[in-house]
């Protein structure tokens, strides 16, 4: 019996802790811990982070994390703050999402109390047979779709990251070109023969 | 306000107009009443209205008042005329940019599409408003049927006037249309329409734009703005490479020109990142002479070069352009063609006019070119030839329009005699660009692919048919065209019957235009089909091959799954725009500013250009060759221009030049212990029931601090904190833009204290518009930490401030971090600036005089103010000027006093009696002075605690005012009087003091005044550290009331010097005097206490210093005040000269600082040398005697300054 209560309490604390935690999506791999502290900190008091672990795809996908503020309100007006803003986190060219943890994000969450659990296997005679193979086969085509989705999205992210950085580059050489004028006085000496003043525009 | 100048030519039209009512406010001119015959005359209005603006090129000022006007329907644009009160008609050219947007926008879209209607009033409500938004596409909103609501009025009044407008169905529909039914959006209103006005309608009234849109107006001012296929402008896409070419990228953009444009579609001019044109992709341009296409590779041995000119772009054979350089001169051209080819600049014939072989000079109209589109060909706006007119001429035949003012930036588009127009299009025959052919595509094996290529032929052919009912109406550049017959040349065979049909009934080529429509679009539909087929067949294609890739580490996934997926996500993303997405992000006023877009129009090709013509010009220049040629090479405004895209690019790039200081949101903050000294500093001048409002509050840190330190001072204060972001400490805050609050929000001015850290943007004009908003709430005190772009509060135009300090030094270093961000070390990212920025205080003026009496008490001002602290005072008023120049005066006067101390000390087992070391004592002070302040400086306020101190000295706690004024005006309010009656005057002069005190409006001081001394001392004794501040201002303030009286009353100044030792004794040991322990060496001793205080000023380390002192202070303190007594004096005398000497000029010059060291030299010999002496020496007697009379004041506070001991002893006792 104590035992019972002893879950159920344990249950509505991880409950609670569920309300304050804010899920944050595509984080980039060079986030720490450190970094999401440092960077939510400014909104709040961070208690804790924890990344999750990627055990769905066997590729470099980015990463998400459960980070635990001080309190349910710190983490919704966190994920308003986000959601209103983009938000960057490690200078990554994209924003970071935020979203209000869900009970089965955690890894070690505990077991609902009352609810028990039975493992068994299923006969081809069996009625349920044909449920369980269904089951079986939707959550392979949701792993495809998964698949899909990711490797597109990541497609796309590569496809913006190239545009962003041939957008920067030719700005960059353009300023580089400008600067070497800039720098050797060729535009301030005509300036001079011009009789103009560049410092005043 | 009628101009009287009636012999004055009368401008024909006028730029930059705008207009205003009697109060000078903007006003529409639609309120004026319009007149439809020229030969009508308004009625008498009620409304004075009068233009402004400039004419003939910006060399006539406009000021007229008008009474009418007109909408013209003869040109292809609406032309708007009003009429003066001369009974004159005068043209209105181009508004004024902020006018406009303000105040004409609607109108001037209600009168466009009236034109629009008036020229085709079949139009169907979709072409109207596609023409309107073209029109309109410089300006972010775009026109809707909302700008129309409100004009009405207007719109009945020309339905009814107008035999046309009045027939059209549109605009009747229009009219009795209900609100909220929209005739304008058409139904195929595409979403990349949207998506080209970034800002939504919403966002416009806090967007900048204003300042954005004039530089990019300049910006295209240089280059040719118009298509280089069709000549005509609109939407263009520039060519990144050297031609600097522009282009109708779509048929829809072109549309007005009949332009065949790149043939884009939408789609694909979106995904367009860097657009180039074929010729620059490969390298091979055209002659501009003989129109040949070349290579003009320069690594691969070029066979055409380009202008260097940098506005050009035209490239030529040497050959070309040699012979057209020294035409009749083969000999010399061919010189020059070797040395074109061997790869020198030169400059084409297109810059000096073909008449005069003058140069170009866009300020002067006459002197403006005529270019050629065509050929190289320029003339002087002076020198074109009578049969390249600006508008067909009817009489004789043979002349049309071969010229166009508008259309090029300061420059006249001409097709020269040479190119004969096409009737239909108003240009030459559009075969002059040649894209070098290059098969690109035939790698593609796809046979789809060229059944997409097929498609998109047809379809542009379709596409030049189609136009042309449309342009031949249409056609800005064409005004009316009378339809001959003749077919265009290069219109396709059954274009020739559609052509016939469409003069033969309008009816039937409407019909036909719309099969044709439908055709094209068909054909759109289908080659948009294709390339989809065709896409995805590649992309059959190419997946295996990149999942091959990926699949080492991305796992494999089935095509169908995949297909299924993307054909989701395009659902998805297909059903939210752009637009949607920003709409939902905030853009607060701190963000909007940022560098949106990095302006499309700096190509690559320009910036490249424009340098080389730098660098050619100067190089023309030291040849030796004339000014005028190197500017043909590369006009003065192209410098210019380079140097605002640098300062464009710079601000784009500043986190990739700087290095990646990437943070989330770009905010820094100011870190707490440099708000710690700000909060030291600023409490002094905060009241009881102020409300502290921080406009930016970032952390929120500031005010949390102003509260503990105004909570330990008792003062009860209100704060409030803004920000659009959410801080960590919720402290009073409140999420809001500031930009949004509103006055009646927050108390009056007289209560509110505004601070601090306001975003800087670029050239501090974010910090400009939070500090503006600021004022609009008229604070009495503006604390402010802002770089030195800032427009400084005191020249601003409505209210300035004053300025009480500003401190450059204490926020150098890393005094800011940037929230949110870590470093390699996981610590949190520091920041500084390069350069500093200022922390400043700024006063409301009828604040000033109260905050700076408190700045000069604790001893805020800093370096720069001492150097002219008589300008600024100018503002006080009269009677205080000469109290605040006092108070400055004490506080430098005590500073030095200090020094010149310490100096001493540090001297004083030697003999003091060499004038010699005196002179060098003088010189270290000097320096010493130096270092100590910038110490100070450096130091801050982390103790201002100790700044109490010094308060004590300067004798005037914060609200007491009043207080330190009887002391000081001794002097200020009898300076004339001689030394020797000084005497006397205390009592009434103490009097005189207690008058300031109230004049400032400080009742406490006589509260205090009447106190009693034992109380107060008594206070003064307890030694509570926390106390300390407020005890020493009751005892300073007991100081300089005490002396006040102590002069009147002999046994005060016993009790008051009991007091002093007293004081004096826990510093100093106990055995501070010697054995001439009288009231000079006591107040002697006093100082010395006061000064080490003041020394403790700088820091808490002072503090330790200043025990250190005082402890050895008690032998200090013996040799001194027998060395004052003694041998002091002797050897002042002899340094009062030198240093009199020494320091006269300076003295004269501004710097207080230094009397209370020639004070203290002075009077130890006798007080009419003090008085004398100096003022002969400066041979500035009224100065001097105001000098000294300044810094005689110190003097009865009695024991406050060093020097004074003996003074004040030498006269007491009379």
């Amino acid at each position: 019996m104590s035992t019972n209560m002893e879950a159920r309490k344990a249950y509505a604390e991880f409950e609670e802790k569920v309300k304050r935690t804010v899920f944050l999506d595509n984080l980039s791999h060079k986030v720490t811990p450190a970094v999401i502290k440092m960077a939510l900190g400014q909104f709040a008091n961070v208690v804790n982070v924890e990344f999750i672990p990627n055990y769905t795809i066997p590729y470099d996908i980015p990463q998400c994390a459960l980070v635990e503020m001080e309190n349910q309100e710190k983490a919704n007006g966190i994920i308003t703050e986000m959601t209103n803003f983009p938000f960057m986190i490690g200078g990554m060219p994209r924003p970071v999402r935020a979203r209000p943890a869900k009970a089965e994000m955690f890894s070690d969450r505990p077991a609902p109390p009352d609810r028990k659990i039975e493992v068994r296997w299923v006969d081809p005679s069996d009625p349920d047979f044909e449920v369980a193979k269904k089951l079986k086969e939707m959550v392979q085509r949701h792993k495809a779709e998964t698949l899909a989705l990711v490797k597109l999205q990541l497609d796309e992210e590569e496809k913006l990251a190239k545009q962003q950085s041939e957008m920067l580059k030719s700005n960059v050489k353009k300023y580089e070109m400008i600067e070497t004028i800039m720098q050797d006085k060729t535009a301030s000496s005509l300036a001079r023969h011009y009789g103009i003043n560049l410092a005043d525009e | 306000m009628e101009s009287s100048d009636d012999e004055e030519i009368m401008p024909q039209s006028v730029t930059k107009y705008y207009f205003m009512d009697e109060e000078e406010l903007p006003i529409s001119f639609a309120v004026l009443p319009v007149l439809f015959d020229v030969a009508e005359r308004p009625g008498a209005s009620q409304m004075k209205v009068f233009l402004r603006g400039t004419a003939d090129e910006g060399h006539q000022q406009v000021y007229k008042q008008v009474t009418a006007w007109k909408l013209g329907f003869q040109d292809d644009r609406p032309n708007v005329m009003v009429l003066l009160t001369e009974n004159k008609w005068i043209n209105l050219l181009k508004p004024r940019k902020t006018y406009y947007e303000d105040t004409i926008r609607t109108t001037m879209i209600t009168l466009e599409m009236l034109h629009y209607l008036k020229k085709k009033p079949e139009s169907s409500a979709k072409n109207l408003w596609d023409h309107l938004r073209r029109v309109f596409s410089m300006f972010e909103v775009r026109p809707s049927e909302d700008d129309l609501r409100d004009h009405l009025s207007l719109i009945k009044l020309f339905t009814e006037k107008d035999e046309t407008l009045g027939k059209c169905q549109l605009l009747l529909g229009f009219l009795t249309d209900k609100p909220g039914k929209k005739t304008g959006e058409d139904p195929r209103n595409d979403p990349d329409v949207k998506h080209s006005f970034i800002a939504a309608d919403d966002e416009l009234d806090e967007d900048t734009g204003d300042d954005n849109g004039d530089d990019s107006d300049e910006e295209s001012d240089l280059f040719d703005s118009v298509c280089a296929i069709c000549d005509n402008g609109g939407e263009l896409i520039c060519c990144e490479g050297s031609c600097m070419r522009s282009f109708h990228a779509t048929r829809d953009a072109g549309e007005d020109s009949d332009c065949k444009s790149l043939g884009y579609t939408r789609a694909q001019v979106e995904a367009i990142q860097n657009f180039m044109c074929k010729n620059c992709r490969y390298g091979q341009h055209q002659c501009f002479a003989c129109g040949k296409l070349g290579s003009s590779d320069k690594s691969a041995g070029a066979e055409v070069f380009r202008c260097v000119s940098a506005t050009c772009g035209h490239f030529y054979h040497p050959k070309c352009v040699a012979e057209l350089l020294f035409p009749g001169n083969p000999a010399e051209a061919s010189e020059y063609q070797k040395k074109i080819a061997a790869g020198e600049n030169f400059t084409c014939p297109v810059h000096k006019c073909i008449i005069c072989k003058g140069g170009e000079n866009k300020e002067d109209e006459e002197l403006q070119f005529a270019m050629c589109r065509r050929c190289p060909k320029s003339y002087h706006r002076k020198c074109l030839p009578r049969n390249i007119a600006f508008e067909d001429i009817e009489e004789e035949e043979d002349i049309i329009q071969r010229a166009w003012d508008d259309l090029l930036p300061n420059r006249i588009l001409i097709y020269c005699l040479k190119h004969t127009i096409d009737d239909d299009l108003g240009t030459p025959i559009r075969n002059h660009i040649i894209f070098p052919d290059i098969p690109e595509k035939k790698k593609v094996t796809n046979v789809q692919k060229n059944k997409v290529k097929l498609l998109a032929e047809k379809k542009r052919q379709v596409s030049d048919d189609l136009p042309g009912d449309h342009t031949s109406i249409k056609l800005t550049k064409v005004a009316e065209k009378s339809s001959s017959g003749e077919k265009s040349h290069f219109m396709i065979k059954n274009s020739k019957g559609i052509t016939e049909r469409v003069h033969d009934s309008q009816k039937k080529v409407k019909a036909l235009k719309k099969s044709l429509q439908m055709d094209s679009y068909k054909a759109d539909g289908a080659v948009i089909e294709d390339s989809k087929i065709a896409k995805k067949g590649k992309a059959r294609i190419v997946i295996p091959e990149s999942c091959g890739k990926i699949s080492s580490s991305f796992p494999v996934i089935d095509n169908e799954t995949e297909k299924k997926m993307s054909a989701l996500m395009e659902d998805a993303s297909s059903s939210l725009t752009l637009e949607d997405v920003s709409r939902k992000c905030m853009v607060p006023s701190t963000h909007a500013y940022s560098a949106r877009h990095i302006d499309k129009s700096i190509t690559q090709g320009k910036v490249e250009v424009s340098v080389e013509a730098i660098r050619a010009a100067l190089q023309k220049l030291e040849k030796g060759g004339s000014v005028e040629d190197a500017k043909a090479v590369c006009e003065p405004d192209i410098l210019k221009q380079i140097l605002k895209w640098n300062n464009k690019l710079k601000v784009y790039l500043a986190p990739f030049i700087h290095g990646v200081r990437y943070t989330s949101f770009g905010r820094h903050f100011t870190k707490v212990d440099k708000l710690k000294e700000i909060a030291d500093k600023l409490q002094w001048y905060v009241q009881n029931g102020d409300m502290m409002v921080d406009f930016c509050c970032g952390a929120n840190d500031f005010c949390l601090l102003m509260k503990e330190k105004l909570d330990a001072a008792g003062k009860k204060c209100h704060f409030k904190n803004f920000d659009v972001i959410k801080p960590k400490n919720d402290f009073n805050f409140e999420q809001r833009d500031w930009m949004k609050v509103q006055p009646k929000e927050l108390p009056t001015g007289s209560q509110l204290i505004m601070g601090l850290n306001p975003p800087f943007g670029v050239k501090g004009a974010l910090a400009d518009k939070f500090i503006d908003k600021a004022l609009t709430f008229k604070p009495k005190l503006l604390i402010l930490i802002v770089p030195d772009e800032t427009q400084r509060l005191d020249k601003k135009k409505k209210h300035p401030y004053d300025l009480i300090w500003e401190d450059n030094q204490s926020l150098s270093g890393k005094s800011f971090y940037l929230p949110g961000s870590v470093d390699v070390n996981d610590k949190q990212m520091e920041q500084w600036n390069l350069k500093p920025p200022g922390l400043y205080l700024w006063s409301r003026p009828d604040w000033t005089m109260k905050h700076k009496a408190i700045a000069i008490k604790y001893g805020h001002l800093s370096a720069e103010q001492q150097v002219c602290p008589a300008e600024e005072e100018s503002q006080v008023g009269k009677p205080v000027e000469a109290i605040v120049e006092k108070e400055h005066e004490d506080g430098y006067e005590k500073k030095d006093a200090t020094i010149v101390d310490m100096e001493f000390r540090g001297e004083d087992n030697k003999s003091s009696q060499q004038s010699n070391k005196r002179k060098s004592i003088e010189n270290q002070k000097k320096k010493s002075k130096k270092r100590k302040k910038s110490k100070k400086r450096a130091e801050v306020s982390e103790e201002q605690k100790l700044d109490g101190f010094v308060d004590m000295n300067s004798s005037s706690p914060p609200k007491n005012r009043g207080t330190r004024n009887p002391s000081d005006s001794y002097l200020t309010s009898e300076p004339i009087k001689t030394p020797v009656e000084q005497g006397n005057h205390h009592r009434s002069n103490s009097g005189s003091g207690v008058e300031f005190g109230t004049l400032s409006g400080s009742g406490r001081s006589t509260a205090f005044r009447n106190e009693d001394f034992d109380e107060l001392a008594t206070k003064y004794m307890i030694p509570s550290n926390t106390e300390i501040l407020y005890n020493s201002n009751f005892n300073n303030w007991s100081n300089g009331g005490m002396s006040s009286q102590e002069y009147g009353i002999r046994n005060s100044e016993e009790r008051y010097s009991g007091y002093m030792r007293e004081n004096s004794i826990e510093p100093f040991g106990g055995s501070p005097y010697a054995g001439d322990a009288n009231a000079y060496g006591r107040s002697l001793e006093g100082d010395l206490r006061m000064e080490q205080r003041l020394f403790g000023i700088q820091g808490q380390d002072d503090f330790s210093e200043w025990n250190r002192f005082s402890l050895g202070g008690s032998d200090l303190g013996l040799a001194q005040t027998g060395f004052a007594s003694s041998s002091y004096g002797p050897s002042s005398q002899n340094a009062q000269i030198s240093t009199m000497q020494r320091y006269a000029p300076r003295l004269d010059e501004t710097n207080y600082g230094r009397h209370g060291n020639l004070g203290p030299g002075a009077p130890l010999h006798s007080r009419s040398d003090m008085y004398d002496m100096p003022g002969v020496r400066r041979e500035m007697p009224p100065n001097s005697l105001s000098f000294a009379s300044m810094s005689y004041p110190p003097i009865p506070p009695s024991g406050l300054y060093p020097p004074r001991p003996p003074s004040s002893g030498g006269w007491l006792p009379d």
